[in-house]
C-alpha cells in the first residue's frame, strides 16, 4: 500500500484504534514470490514492517534485472544481517508460508490489488487517506 | 574704666581665639547610617554553578540565574517524607512498536484488541 498507510498508522494504528494486517497478493509470479519471501526473511530479523516500507518505496526496480540481487542490496543498504538474509532468500525458506498466505486472499475471492478489508467493508485500489477515514471513523463511532 | 574695657576686650578675644582653635575638635561626627541604608541588598558574586550555567551571562542574566537558584538554596530540609501520588498515570502504549502474527500467519501491526481491523491485500510489485 504505502500512500495513505503512513497517515493510517499515525492516526489510527499508533493510538490502538486500528489493527493493520498485511496479506500478500502474488500477482506477478516469481517476482512477487521473491519480494514476499524477502519480507519474511526480514521478519526473521524482527524488521518486517520496516522492509515492507522499503519494498514499496522501491517497487519500480523489481520489474527488471536480477530481482534477488536487488533485494539483497536493499537489505544490505538497510543494515540487515546480510549473511542470514541472503541464505534465507537463496533457500526460499518461506516459500510455503507465502504461498499459504496468498491462498487466504484467493479464498476470499480477491483478484486485484490493492484491496482493503475494513471490518468487512472493502476499499479497492489506491485511495487517499480521506477515503479510509470515511470508512474507519463511523466504525469507531459505533464501538 | 578704660583698663576694665581693655581687660574685658582681651578676655573676650582670648575666648574667641580659644573657641576658634578648638572648632575642629567640635565638628559634629557624620550621622550614623540608618539601618535602611546598610540593608541595601547587593548581589553576591556568582557561584561556580551560576558561572557554569551561563559563562557569558550579563549582570542581568546573573540576577535571573540567582533568582532561579535562590528558592532551592533557601529550601528548609524537612524530615517529613514528601507524599508520593498513589495513582500514577499509565503511559499510552505506542502501538506502532507492537507487531506479531495472526493465527493465519499474517503479519500484523498495532493493538490486537483494536475495534477496527484493516487487512491490506497487496503485492510489492
Amino acid at each position: 500500500m504505502l500512500g495513505a498507510e503512513e497517515s493510517i498508522k499515525e492516526t489510527y494504528v499508533k493510538t490502538g484504534q486500528v489493527l493493520l494486517i498485511f496479506a500478500p497478493v502474488l500477482n506477478h509470479n516469481d517476482r512477487s514470490l521473491q519480494t514476499h519471501q524477502a519480507a519474511e526473511c526480514a521478519a526473521d530479523q524482527g524488521r518486517f514492517w520496516e522492509f515492507h516500507n522499503i519494498l514499496f518505496e522501491n517497487q519500480d526496480s523489481f520489474w527488471y534485472g536480477d530481482i534477488q540481487a536487488t533485494l539483497k542490496q536493499l537489505a544490505a543498504d538497510a543494515g540487515f544481517d546480510t549473511a542470514a538474509f541472503n541464505v534465507c532468500l537463496d533457500e526460499q525458506r518461506h516459500l510455503d508460508m507465502v504461498q499459504a498466505q496468498d491462498q487466504i486472499r484467493i479464498n476470499a475471492g480477491i483478484r486485484g490489488q490493492p484491496v482493503f478489508n475494513i471490518n468487512g467493508d472493502y476499499i479497492v485500489g489506491t485511495q487517499p487517506f480521506e477515503v479510509f477515514q470515511g470508512v474507519i471513523d463511523p466504525k469507531l463511532a459505533t464501538e | 574704666m578704660p583698663f576694665m574695657k581693655r581687660y574685658c576686650f582681651l578676655v573676650l578675644l582670648s575666648c574667641g581665639l580659644i573657641l576658634s582653635g578648638c572648632a575642629g575638635a567640635f565638628v559634629a561626627p557624620p550621622p550614623e547610617p540608618t539601618p535602611t541604608e546598610i540593608a541595601v541588598p547587593t548581589l553576591p558574586p556568582p557561584t561556580p554553578t551560576e558561572a557554569t550555567l551561563n559563562p557569558q551571562a550579563s549582570p542581568a542574566a546573573d540576577m535571573a540565574v540567582a533568582a532561579v537558584v535562590e528558592p532551592e538554596a533557601t529550601a528548609v530540609p524537612s524530615d517529613t517524607p514528601t507524599p508520593v501520588p498513589t495513582a500514577t498515570p499509565t503511559p499510552e502504549p505506542d502501538w506502532l512498536n507492537n507487531s506479531g502474527r495472526t493465527t493465519e500467519n499474517l503479519m500484523y501491526l498495532g493493538n490486537p484488541n483494536a475495534p477496527v481491523t484493516l487487512v491490506d491485500f497487496s503485492d510489492f510489485m
